[in-house]
């Protein structure tokens, strides 16, 4: 199937610089997990990937299978917030599951560095399924007073949650539920909109709706949900 | 034959219980849409009417002799791990937009623990959404899922070299379907469900195609699988136009020539050439203004206190966006902020009437052209504007008439914004005197053309002599554009129509299978 993600992409990248644009939509890397080295020749040394880092060349990177891992993490707690940036951006490409690339993007996640930021929001979920980035996520979502990373934290958790299990994806679709009844009228639209995103649905929600006709369609969704996790059992 | 036999009974049975099922006052039918076994001395032919190979990084997509449902052959589907992309088999049939749609087929997997993938879907492809995925089998770890309302729901594990045949029942008004699977040698169904809610719970989700593949991007199935006996089918009478060529009802000059793609371009944004367009003084301007109203939109600050002509032109952007994804909602909304912001701009008044004859209100539309035509004067971007309209109601001759007084031949433009309207207008001509059918005329543009841009105008001079009857000059000419540096890959296509026309039947088929792909390669 041609699973076309420019589409999608269009809204979450529009306001972000047109390099790191560039970059994200240079497109993922289907990661290998079994990580064997393509290349005979051995690691490259740092200034190579800089170069490909910079280059965005992450599929030439991860030819060298996950033995490179440790070099890009070690490049990255030596970075300023440009390069880490960077390398974020190329984590997100690999989509290699990886507990301390997730620490180390976790400790940016409350960087002001408008670049950084938002690219490690949208790495997260590329690195770890680990429930500690989904609630990070939905936390900026509904509470940084920041517009455009609460905006941003909504697209990591519509389209980048990829090593998610069955069970945290329908874990997601409740918390995204119960935050479609809050008192605030952006978190209804934002955690309405990540739902949408999973699954190509409003069932007749929307934000801006009189509370008893949001109510009706919470019911569809929470009726929704419960079937979902009957699927689980 | 046995094989075959089962399946044509099958298909029959399910032909009559489709047609019995029908109201009373209705006129009982079937039409095959897509019949796919997969047998013959040749491998079955790809095309933009039958289906298509994709075989990327190690994947494989194959004939195979080695395991099949009916016949001789069935196709293998194999996927390999950390390759970046998956091998598939998409299927295409006439869209069906009403009524109820059968679909039947066969299939076998190696390892039922590696995942692969089935569906239906339409123009929207396969996403969750309406017009996109209708009908998605996933086969995962721990068994065989239906996503029906966007929930997996569990069917059963497949066990391995095992034949399962798959009956869908799809009512595309109703947004439901149902599905019926049989292991092989049982008469009863597995599975016999009614009522689901297609895939994203969307009534009127159209199909057009059918797609095998093995993951869907997670990039980790080593799946091999096989499918025999893809049948697709429609429960009310249709006349499908025949083949005209090897895999398709239409040559491809007339469904991807370059004149289609000036037709898709119709009713979108025209370009901001200087400070009238948004009705600022020249002086007022800053370097890099004018280029603000070039895509992508630029992010807004984040502490508000935005250039009222950036957050404008931001608006306008994103405006032109929405309406060439035809969210006309949201790009009325825009527009709407870019007006208010800058009321005066004649440019965005010009998009307003763009994104009506893009929406199809097109009552009064050429009125209003003529309206800011009186405060414009001649400004070529209208009158292109003019022909939009006359041509989307089929009045070819006087569209051509609207734009050619600003075509001259053999002009060259002394600005670069002169050169871009130019070429708005010298393609929107090219696209009005093919559609008018004045294909002579087309060529004495292309021919003026020519020497500015040979890569392109070679190629649409290419069409035109593949339209006018002429394959033997199309072809040369298409090798022209090729070599003059045009990349553009359905090149090879149209080629591939002057071939068929010229009775080249081994060239027609190796260039169409460079893009559809071939399964002539057997295992």
């Amino acid at each position: 199937m041609d699973i076309p993600s420019t589409a999608r992409r269009f809204l979450c990248v529009s306001l972000l610089a047109a390099g790191l644009a560039a970059g994200l939509a240079a497109g993922d890397i289907a990661g290998a997990d079994a990580g064997v080295s393509r290349v005979e020749a051995g690691l490259p040394d740092e200034v190579e990937i800089w170069r490909l880092v910079e280059a965005r060349e992450g599929r030439v990177i991860e030819a060298y299978g996950r033995s490179v891992l440790p070099r890009l993490a070690a490049m990255y707690r030596g970075a300023d917030e440009e390069g880490r940036a960077e390398l974020a951006a190329v984590f997100y490409q690999l989509r290699w599951k990886s507990e301390e690339l997730r620490e180390l993007l976790m400790a940016d996640l409350d960087t002001q560095d408008q670049s950084l930021r938002v690219t490690v929001q949208y790495a997260l979920g590329r690195v770890s399924n680990d429930d500690v980035v989904v609630e990070a996520l939905l936390e900026t979502m509904t509470s940084d007073p920041s517009p455009l990373f609460r905006d941003k934290a909504g697209c990591g958790l519509a389209h980048d949650q990829v090593h998610l299990t069955e069970a945290q994806r329908v874990r997601l679709y409740g918390r995204l539920i119960e935050l479609m009844d809050s008192d605030d009228a952006e978190t209804r639209s934002l955690a309405s909109r990540v739902l949408h995103a999973h699954t190509g649905q409003w069932k007749g929600y929307h934000a801006g709706l009189r509370p008893e006709k949001r109510r009706e369609s919470l019911e569809r969704w929470s009726a929704w949900l419960e079937e979902y996790e009957s699927q689980l059992e | 034959m046995a094989g075959r036999v089962r399946v044509t009974a099958r298909v029959a049975i399910l032909a009559v219980l489709v047609a019995a099922s029908l109201v009373a006052s209705e006129e009982a039918a079937f039409t095959p849409l897509a019949a796919h076994f997969f047998d013959g001395e040749e491998a079955p032919t790809t095309g933009p009417d039958t289906f298509r190979i994709w075989e990327k990084a190690r994947g494989t997509v194959a004939r195979s002799s080695h395991f099949r449902w009916s016949g001789a052959w069935s196709v293998e589907i194999r996927d390999e791990p950390g390759n970046g992309d998956f091998p598939e088999l998409q299927g295409y049939f006439q869209l069906q937009g009403e009524g109820r749609l059968f679909a039947h087929f066969a299939l076998m997997v190696a390892d039922p623990r590696e995942t692969f993938n089935v569906a239906l879907a339409g123009p929207g492809w396969f996403r969750l959404a309406p017009d996109g995925l209708a009908f998605w089998l996933e086969n995962r770890e721990d068994g065989l899922v239906h996503v029906s309302d966007s929930i997996p729901k569990r069917l059963f594990r497949l066990e391995p070299f095992t034949w399962y045949v798959f009956d869908v029942l799809y009512d595309v008004e109703a947004g439901t379907y149902e599905l019926a699977i049989y292991r092989e040698q049982d008469e009863q169904p597995l599975v016999a469900l009614v009522d689901q809610p297609n895939a994203a719970s969307a009534p009127g989700s159209r199909v057009d195609k059918v797609s095998f593949i093995g993951d869907r991007g997670s990039d980790v199935s080593k799946v091999v699988y096989y499918v025999d006996d893809v049948v697709i089918g429609a429960d009310r009478a249709l006349d499908p136009p025949p083949f005209v060529a090897p895999g398709r009802r239409r040559l491809f000059v007339e469904t991807r020539g370059a004149h289609v793609g000036i037709e898709a371009r119709q009713f979108l944004c025209f370009p901001v050439v200087d400070s009238d367009d948004l009705g600022v003084p020249a002086e007022s301007l800053a370097p890099g203004d004018l280029a603000r109203f070039r895509p992508p939109p630029r992010p807004s600050p984040e502490n508000g206190d935005e250039n009222p002509l950036a957050a404008a032109a931001r608006s306008w952007v994103t405006a032109c966006s929405s309406l060439g994804r035809r969210d006309f909602a949201g790009a009325r909304s825009s527009l709407a902020a870019a007006r208010e912001t800058l009321p005066d701009a004649r440019l965005f008044a010009l998009t307003e009437l763009l994104l009506r004859g893009r929406a199809g209100e097109t009552d009064g539309l050429t009125d209003a052209i003529s309206e800011l035509e009186r405060e414009w004067a001649a400004d070529p971007r209208l009158a292109v504007a003019r022909s939009m309209a006359m041509a989307a109601a089929g009045r070819w001759d006087q569209a051509v008439a609207a734009v050619r007084p600003h075509f001259t031949m053999g002009a060259v433009q002394a600005s670069p914004e002169e050169e871009v309207l130019e070429r708005l207008v010298t393609d929107q001509l090219y696209y009005l005197l093919i559609g008018a059918g004045r294909n002579d005329e087309a060529l004495s543009v292309v021919g003026d053309r020519r020497s500015r841009d040979p890569a392109s105008w070679l190629e649409r001079e290419g069409d035109v002599h593949l339209l006018s009857g002429d394959p033997a000059a199309a072809l040369e000419t298409y090798r022209r554009a090729r070599a003059a540096g045009n990349e553009n890959r359905s090149i090879l296509l149209r080629e591939a129509d002057a071939a068929y026309l010229l009775g080249d039947a081994a060239a027609e088929r190796s260039l169409r299978e460079s893009i559809y792909g071939s399964l002539s390669r057997d295992r």
